[in-house]
């Protein structure tokens, strides 16, 4: 793993109330990173590495239902899952097709391409992590989901299902090359784990878009207070204003 | 206009047509002259990997107007009327199709079409255009993707290149590539020598490919080799990767 990491002190601005976390992929088990000591599902790892030191979970420390693991393509899943009949069953779908169906969706890593995953908060981070995810209030998060859209004007987009919170937060940016993001509440599992309150954004940058938002977080401006706006009136007065005067420089 | 980007990497290249940054504008530009002539849009980058840097307007632009938003495709050319007669497609409805997918700039969104080699470019361009020998194509296309592992995904169409190498790099934010000698128009024009690759950059992706330049090995040993080397190689070091892991190691077929 690389040991000269980028620079993220830019995203200190932003004083947030939970740590980002890097996150990162591999075959090789992780050196000098210990070994994660408690049970804890995929999705319940981001809050302890935003509070706790860096870890590594290898392929014996998954213990929710083998969702992960099929995500990270360890193996597969069990046909009690894939078939959609927990999800049905649980009344989670309307019935077992439509759990299935879901599976279609779900992003994976390539088979056998993952053996440990490496958490670490953004401050104590030694590797160049394969993704971030940003723990963001609304004010936060308007800055954030904005930070690739800046400089390439492609749209900001949200995916995810109810269940699997975990493929959307962590497989699907790295598999897409798109920033994701997730609202928390939203996801069943995550709900029933009471692991961060309801309303925060779980925002996803993969490592294709850290260098991108890096340099545009640098000159977007950045109010840690939303300021109420100046009202209609006011607000197309200004925008009339400044169009009138384009349109004069335009002319010359 | 002002460049904040240093594009000094390419000099590394020695292209033997210079790249040309084309920047679409609505205001017009301070201290650049028109383009004296009348041109195909597809020739203006030709143009200006030999001349001073210059704005085209409508009154400059022969062909390729409707591309740039400047003009709306005339009912003749729209209903695929002319492809038959120029042997480039079957019927009207073969033809009629390409202007369903084909981009273009919207509507009256660019007053002047801003081209200038890359040695004398004073702005930071919305399109960065190489004109490339395979094996400088090469170098930028993996350069291109050597950070992110994105597909090449490479789009053109028989007519209207100039969408291909100036509109879609710019709509869709994507790198797009294609030969000289492909372009219908292009060929009768004789733009360019047939066989050259033709390497669109859209402004997002510039400084990600000039960061990737300054990076990568332009040529990696693999490349000298030879072919049985190549191969012993990859399996040496294919070894060498798998060792420890639990897996097979690599196996390379061999006749």
């Amino acid at each position: 793993m690389q040991s000269t990491p980028r620079d993220y002190s830019i995203l200190d601005r932003f004083n947030f109330e939970r740590k980002p976390v890097g996150v990162k992929f591999m075959i090789e088990r992780p050196k000098d990173i210990k070994r994660i000591d408690k049970e804890l599902n995929m999705c319940e790892m981001l809050k302890e590495a935003q509070e706790n030191d860096a870890f590594y979970v290898g392929p014996d420390d998954w213990v929710c239902v083998g969702v992960e693991q099929m995500i990270l393509g360890m193996r597969d899943a069990a046909p009690v899952l894939v078939s959609g009949l927990l999800g049905g069953d649980e009344d989670l779908y309307k019935g077992a097709n439509a759990c299935r169906a879901m599976y279609q969706y779900l992003p994976t890593l390539p088979k056998g391409s993952v053996q440990y995953v490496a958490f670490a908060p953004i401050d104590q981070i030694s590797f160049d992590p394969d993704l971030i995810v940003m723990t963001a209030d609304i004010n936060q998060a308007h800055t954030l989901v904005c930070s690739i859209n800046y400089s390439t004007g492609k749209p900001f987009v949200s995916k995810a299902t109810p269940v699997v919170a975990c493929a959307w937060i962590y497989i699907y940016p790295v598999v897409s090359g798109e920033l994701n993001y997730f609202i928390t509440g939203l996801g069943t599992g995550m709900n029933q784990l009471n692991i961060f309150p309801p309303g925060l954004f779980l925002i996803s940058v993969p490592f294709q878009l850290i260098p991108t938002m890096m340099d545009n977080l640098k000159e977007m401006e950045y109010s840690p207070v939303m300021e109420p706006g100046p009202g209609g009136d006011a607000h197309r007065k200004r925008v009339n204003k400044v169009l009138e005067d384009m349109r004069k420089r335009i002319k010359e | 206009m002002s460049k904040k980007l240093d594009y000094s990497i390419f000099e590394k290249f020695k292209f033997e047509h210079k790249p040309v940054g084309v920047k679409y504008s609505m205001k017009k530009p301070d201290g650049i002259e028109q383009l004296d002539k009348s041109l195909g849009i597809c020739e203006m980058f030709k143009e200006a990997q030999t001349s001073k840097p210059f704005y085209a307007t409508k009154e400059n632009v022969q062909c390729g107007e409707q591309v740039m938003g400047i003009e709306d495709y005339p009912p003749m050319m729209y209903s695929g009327q002319l492809g038959s007669m120029f042997s480039m497609f079957k019927n009207a409805g073969a033809n009629r199709r390409i202007y369903d997918y084909c981009p273009k700039l919207p509507r009256d969104s660019v007053k002047y079409i801003i081209h200038s080699p890359l040695d004398q470019m004073t702005y930071d361009p919305d399109i960065l255009i190489f004109t490339a020998s395979t094996t400088q194509a090469e170098i930028i296309l993996r350069a291109s993707s050597y950070t992110n592992g994105k597909m090449w995904n490479f789009k053109g169409s028989t007519c209207l290149a100039c969408a291909w190498i100036y509109a879609h790099p710019y709509l869709s934010g994507e790198l797009n590539c294609t030969v000289s000698g492909l372009g219908y128009s292009m060929k009768a024009r004789e733009v360019l020598p047939e066989g050259l690759l033709i390497i669109t950059v859209p402004f997002d992706l510039i400084s990600g490919l000039i960061e990737n330049l300054q990076d990568m090995e332009w040529e990696p040993y693999w490349f000298k080799l030879g072919r049985d080397g190549f191969v012993e190689e990859v399996k040496k070091r294919g070894d060498e990767l798998t060792e420890g892991l639990d897996e097979p190691s690599l196996t390379y077929h061999t006749e």
